[in-house]
């Protein structure tokens, strides 16, 4: 029985596994964002952009 | 055929072999011996005891194609007080055989004859041979468990055309037996009451061999283990397959006494009172009383019931309490079952748990030190590893047994292990002495419940000796998934497109400052690419930093609507040396993935920053779609062998409490110190 459960369990898992490798599905999802409307509205659009503020670094 | 009047009461008798040296008078029991001046008397024996045989004198049947007749049998008596018969055959080709039977297995023999005759040997190999190449006598050398070539000096065995593969027979038991009746024509002259040393051998192959020290040298018979059916005999088979129940009146309480295997009884105690009896010929002689105690143990199965284990029907016949000590005395019960067919077997009860327990023969078991305790016994082709020895004693016994029990009665004991079975050895070193093996299967609650309709034993609270793990095996199950898992990854990487979108450097010190930004970031973009739309995206970035930061901020940044997929490449690096080791932490490159974007035209924003007073070295950048994520292959491989390893785990668990009270526990060392 467990075993039967462990077989269909694993099944479950290397189906999940095989269809994010094929559909190009990741753990983690990017942030995701828009450019401002302004920017993308400006001469070369979302190119200029400039994020305000410190994003990060050591 | 030759007639003949009883020397002693007259009565005809009639030599109908040839061959035959005595006739047993039917009127009178008197051997009635030929010799060259006619007949003579050679004494009485007594009446023959009733022991519930098959066989008869005067049926036929066959042995290896080659026809025979029983002519007659002898009755010896064993030292341990039972009686068993020896019957005696005549072959189509003038042979005589020998039909012994014992607890319902039957072994046909024949003599070994000394193929040299005196007039063929020197005098100086008569010599040698008196020395050295016969039989030993019972002695030192010929000990239960010793094999047939250890038995015999050198020589011996070839000498008597024992043949290599007889020369590791198992000697199984030593005795002396007493003739106690005869009956037919014999091919020998047996003396009344005379006893007679022998020892049993068996094989693993059914092989059986008799040495007989009534002349000297001493007789060999050898033979085999057969069946009644293989004889030919089965229909006597049927007809001794009914059972017959002899009821009987305690001597001491006057309480009713049931035997169940009157033929084969030895020794009853009075379930009432616990008054001994000897059983002889369904007759009892009280010999003592084991005083009842209230802390006397109680049969869980009552004496007399019956039950169907492996589909054949056994009645309980008897029920014993026996222990060993160690620290303290440990305790187990034993129930002696009796089927006619199947003779006698054994359900062992230790802990709430039981098993069933059938003789094996000695030749049967592959034992390296039959009288001593190896680490190892195989039999079947298993290997049964060492769990415990001791010297176990009778401590309590009910109901009927097939030999002379008794209180305090001790064997060596030594039990191996193949869960789910056992194999345990008894040797006895008094009066008879005997190996003798036995096959245990363990059977759990259900089983025994439904075998003998007693309720619902009691759960046990330990683990069993030879309790099998009932927990999940998961290891091929295990394996196998891993290779279906592995198999797709393979199919995955051999099947997706792969492309690359950027693979270049970036100057990100040289790229224009952008207005608002710090003085030491930078903001580059890529070239645009298409997207499918099916694939994901890595993105790698590189930099020769040293003991340094570059953190890359970016985006892949959709041309058409302005949406983005942010992702970081915090690139950092340090090394140096502390205490005179050398360290280093970080890493020059960095990845991210970004799940498949909509399908359309895109470009990478690259936002950088480094520290004050640095000149960042030159981003490598790479974006590839369709990226092959070992790192979901291997979290799946993790997540296949959490269950695994968690059955592992508890077998492993399952297993140390098996050997806990073992002394030869393969966790031994490891318990150990864990106290």
């Amino acid at each position: 029985m467990m075993r039967k459960l462990y077989v269909l369990f694993a099944l479950l898992v290397i189906g999940g596994y095989a269809y994010a490798g094929w559909t190009g599905m990741e753990l983690s999802a990017s942030k995701k964002g828009f450019a401002p409307q302004g920017v993308r509205g400006q001469h070369s659009g979302a190119r200029s952009f400039w994020y305000t503020g410190y994003r990060g670094g050591k | 055929m030759t007639a003949a009047n009883c020397p002693s009461c007259g009565a005809p008798v009639a030599f109908a072999i040839g061959t035959s040296a005595v006739v047993v008078c039917e009127y009178c029991r008197t051997l009635v011996a030929r010799t060259d001046r006619g007949v003579e008397d050679h004494g009485k024996v007594a009446a023959l005891i009733e022991t519930g045989s098959p066989l008869r004198v005067g049926l036929a049947g066959k042995h290896v194609g080659v026809g025979f007749r029983i002519t007659g049998r002898t009755q010896m008596r064993h030292q341990a007080g039972g009686v068993w018969d020896e019957w005696y055959a005549l072959f189509d080709n003038g042979a005589w055989g020998w039909l012994a039977e014992a607890q319902g297995r039957y072994y046909v023999t024949f003599r070994v004859a000394d193929k040299r005759s005196d007039d063929e040997r020197s005098d100086e190999q008569r010599s040698a041979e008196e020395r050295s190449d016969r039989l030993q006598p019972v002695d030192a050398r010929l000990k239960p468990g010793a094999t047939s070539r250890g038995a015999t000096s050198p020589g011996a065995a070839s000498r008597l055309e024992l043949g290599s593969r007889w020369d590791d027979l198992v000697v199984t038991e030593i005795g002396v037996a007493e003739l106690a009746s005869a009956e037919g024509e014999l091919p020998w002259r047996p003396d009344p009451g005379a006893k007679y040393e022998y020892a049993d051998l068996t094989g693993a192959q059914r092989e059986f061999a008799t040495f007989d020290y009534s002349e000297d040298p001493p007789i060999v018979f050898k033979g085999y283990e057969t069946t009644l059916a293989e004889l030919g005999l089965e229909s006597t088979e049927r007809r001794a397959a009914r059972v017959r129940v002899e009821k009987l009146s305690c001597t001491n309480c006057g309480g009713p006494l049931e035997l169940r295997a009157p033929d084969q009884a030895e020794r009853i105690y009075c379930p009432n009172c616990g008054a001994g009896h000897d059983v002889t010929e369904g007759k009892l002689k009280f010999l003592s009383t084991i005083r009842k105690k209230k802390t006397d143990p109680q049969p869980v199965i009552a004496l007399g019931s019956k039950g169907a284990i492996d589909g054949v029907t056994y009645v309980v016949a008897g029920f014993m309490q026996r222990a060993v000590k160690f620290d303290i005395n440990y305790y187990w019960t034993e129930y002696l079952l009796y089927n006619a067919d199947q003779g006698f077997r054994w359900l062992v009860h230790s802990d709430d748990h039981w098993s069933f327990a059938t003789p094996l023969r000695a030749g049967e078991v592959l034992d390296s030190a039959p009288l001593g305790v190896p680490k190892t016994i195989s039999w079947g082709g298993k290997q049964y590893k060492l769990f415990q020895e001791a010297t176990a004693k009778v401590t309590y016994v009910l109901g009927e047994f097939y030999w002379k029990v008794e209180k305090g009665e001790a064997v060596d004991t030594s039990d191996y292990i193949a869960p789910p079975e056992g194999i345990s050895k008894e040797v006895t070193r008094t009066g008879a002495r005997e190996v003798n093996y036995s096959h245990a299967r363990y059977l759990d609650q259900k089983q025994i419940a439904a075998a003998f309709a007693i309720g619902k034993p009691p759960r046990p609270s330990t683990i069993g000796p030879m309790q099998p793990f009932t927990g999940a095996k998961l290891l091929g199950s295990w394996i196998a998934m891993l290779g279906i898992l592995l198999l797709a990854a393979m199919f995955i990487a051999a099947t997706k497109p792969r492309r690359a979108l950027i693979d270049r450097s970036f100057d990100v010190a040289a790229a224009p400052p952008t207005e608002g930004a710090p003085e030491t970031a930078r903001v580059l973009f890529t070239d645009s690419f298409d997207l499918s739309g099916r694939e994901n995206i890595g993105i790698k970035g590189f930099a020769s930093i040293d003991n340094s930061w570059l953190y890359v901020a970016g985006d892949l940044v959709n041309e058409a609507t302005g949406q983005l997929d942010s992702f970081e490449l915090p690139i950092e690096y340090y090394h140096g040396v502390d205490d005179g080791e050398s360290w280093n932490e970080g890493s020059r490159t960095k990845r991210a993935y970004i799940a498949r974007p909509a399908k359309g035209r895109y470009a990478v924003r690259i936002e950088a920053q480094w520290p004050q007073g640095v000149i960042p070295p030159p981003l490598h950048l790479t974006v590839r779609e369709g990226v092959f994520r070992w790192s979901h292959l291997i979290l799946a491989a993790i997540v296949l062998s959490v269950f695994p390893a968690l059955a592992v785990f508890r077998q492993m668990r399952f297993e140390m409490a098996r050997w806990k009270d073992s002394a030869h526990s393969p966790f031994g060392q490891w318990q150990d110190e864990d106290e």
